[in-house]
């Protein structure tokens, strides 16, 4: 009986990741939350962005490239991609970079998964390379924040500590008060 | 009796016997030197993060300048956690070397110098504010004000937990003086009083980049309808409460002066090594988002932080002229320092003029975002009107300053 436990305690880890890998392996292929084309150039390309934009969290992106007439079918064109975020006016904050690599869930897609510091509104700036030249786009981000607390509490939370500090001071003080009466 | 005991924290030579009070002392030295460090090494990362917010803008939570604060924070926390818990054990074991009159008791359970208590209570109060920090970023921009709430919280750990550390060597050099001990002298000081000294001077750090905003952005407040310059009055508040706490914890002509210089070599140091640090992270000079200034040392601004020292010199002045008059009929009772009080308000009276106007001259000539830029300038008669508030914030500061540094004189725990 004892043995058994074991076992069962051991295998409750892997029990556990085995039950949360479909979960994972799901979480990327939702259903895309915006869906949008862009002209960039000679090339047309399809962004879609797979969760509700907020700052400081990854925004999932993904973007087709335009497809190719090949001997075998259609093909995704051979282009290069290159992607920034920068703030609109009226945004807080400093442009940063987004790293693009291949999407794992579809051939010759993108993936972005930039993460801005600052809610408000911004722009992804899209450049693109190949055979038929450059082209450039850009699609509009309207990332939201985390839900605000009022500026009132605010202050409460960052001043609490002089609270601790004056609890700690009275209880020490009360403590030493003890100690050198009883002459220790 | 002198009584061979193991510790884990001394280098003992086999038949070698040693005092338990010594060698505790030796393991709280080594302690506080290790912290002083790590202390150093996170304001440092601070007067960093500040430039980098200033020049390069925040771009993100995990900036080299924050990566630096964080982990000096994280060391200091956990050093602090793992010597009360360490010093709690040894309590409930009956080490002789940690007993009521080296430690103090902590939540009815713990036992543990009081000063590591506030030192990690401080840092868990800093570590508390970083993602709320964050978080307030998200909400209005990375160009937040230093007095921002969770900003304000920081401080505030930094604040206690430096607080603790002068409260930690202090209480060894009142255990040092207690027994007559000390190996390294200099200016009649020992190594412990000296190490104060350097604890009070980061503490002063901190307080002074606390109230710059006053200088710049709030330079005027006002009491009803009265508006009154912000930053003398500040001024006059800090400098009269360490100077008077470091006069009343040595006891030495010269000591609020020499811990005055202490802070302006800091200023040197972190002033030299924050543009190369700077330089070294960004990938290229277009992350600089201020057109026309760039990170770069200059000594001329940084000799101006001398000003500073003038309030603590008038301190030491006034301690001096003081010490030469009979004691007082009642030792036990703790006055403030009417001398001392006036010697800092017009210290600090005199160089807040300088100091307000250097900081707004080079704020100014660079093309600062808007949240940097400074004020308009304030009028003469807000300056006339912070005198008396100044004359009479100095002397509460000298009340406060001559009752904590009495307890840091005589308390060994």
């Amino acid at each position: 009986m004892k043995r058994f436990s074991g076992l069962r305690a051991r295998a409750l880890p892997f029990a556990l990741a085995a039950a949360l890998f479909p979960a994972t392996a799901l979480a990327h292929s939702g259903q895309p939350v915006t869906e949008t084309s862009l002209q960039a150039g000679p090339y047309r390309l399809e962004v879609a962005t797979n969760a509700a934009p907020r700052a400081d969290q990854p925004i999932p992106i993904t973007i087709t490239p335009p497809m190719e007439r090949t001997p075998m079918g259609y093909a995704p064109e051979p282009v290069a991609l290159a992607a920034s975020l920068r703030p609109a006016p009226g945004t807080n904050a400093v442009a940063i970079a987004a790293k693009v690599r291949p999407d794992p869930d579809r051939e010759g897609a993108w993936a972005i998964d930039p993460s801005v510091p600052v809610r408000g509104d911004w722009v992804l700036d899209l450049q693109v390379d190949g055979n038929r030249g450059s082209g450039a786009a850009k699609l509009p981000l309207s990332v939201a924040g985390p839900a605000p607390i009022p500026l009132w509490l605010g202050w409460a939370i960052g001043l609490s500590p002089l609270v601790g500090v004056a609890a700690f001071g009275v209880w020490q003080g009360r403590w030493l008060r003890g100690t050198m009466g009883n002459g220790r | 009796m002198i009584t061979p005991v193991f510790s884990p924290f001394t280098t003992m030579r086999p038949g070698a016997c040693i005092d338990p009070g010594e060698r505790e002392s030796r393991f709280r030295l080594r302690l506080a030197a290790a912290l002083g460090v790590l202390q150093f090494l996170t304001t440092l990362g601070l007067i960093w993060d500040e430039r980098w917010h200033l020049l390069v803008g925040r771009d993100g939570f995990f900036t080299p300048a924050h990566l630096v604060i964080y982990s000096g924070v994280a060391l200091v926390g956990l050093i602090a956690l793992a010597v009360v818990l360490i010093e709690t054990i040894r309590y409930y074991r009956r080490d002789p070397a940690v007993n009521d009159r080296s430690t103090t008791r902590v939540l009815g359970l713990f036992h543990a110098p009081l000063g590591m208590t506030v030192i990690g209570f401080g840092m868990f109060t800093l570590l508390l504010a970083a993602p709320l920090d964050n978080y307030w970023h998200e909400l209005y921009g990375i160009d937040v004000a230093l007095w921002a709430p969770f900003h304000v919280m920081g401080l505030l750990g930094g604040l206690i937990a430096c607080a603790g550390g002068v409260h930690f060597i202090a209480s060894e050099a009142a255990r040092a003086r207690a027994r007559d001990r000390g190996r390294f002298f200099l200016f009649g000081l020992r190594g412990s009083e000296l190490a104060t000294m350097v604890a009070a001077a980061s503490l002063l750090t901190l307080l002074l980049n606390a109230i710059q905003p006053a200088a710049l952005q709030f330079p005027t407040t006002w009491l009803g309808s009265l508006e009154i310059q912000t930053y003398p009055v500040l001024l006059a508040a800090i400098l009269t409460l360490i100077g008077v706490t470091i006069v009343s914890v040595l006891r030495q002509p010269g000591a609020a002066t020499l811990t005055g210089l202490l802070f302006v070599l800091q200023q040197f140091v972190f002033a030299a090594v924050a543009p190369w640090l700077i330089w070294w992270t960004i990938t290229s000079p277009a992350q600089l988002r201020v057109p026309d200034w760039s990170p770069s040392f200059s000594p001329t601004q940084t000799a101006i932080s001398l000003a500073f020292v003038l309030p603590l010199l008038l301190i030491d002045v006034a301690f001096a002229i003081r010490s030469r008059r009979p004691p007082t009929t009642d030792p036990g009772r703790r006055r403030p320092r009417s001398l001392t009080a006036l010697a800092g308000a017009a210290g600090a009276l005199l160089a807040a003029p300088v100091l307000v106007n250097a900081g707004q001259a080079v704020a100014r000539r660079a093309s600062l975002p808007v949240a940097f830029r400074p004020a308009e300038s304030p009028g003469p008669e807000s300056f006339l009107a912070a005198i008396p508030v100044a004359i009479v914030v100095a002397f509460l500061a000298a009340g406060l300053g001559t009752g904590w540094g009495g307890f840091l004189r005589n308390y060994e725990q």
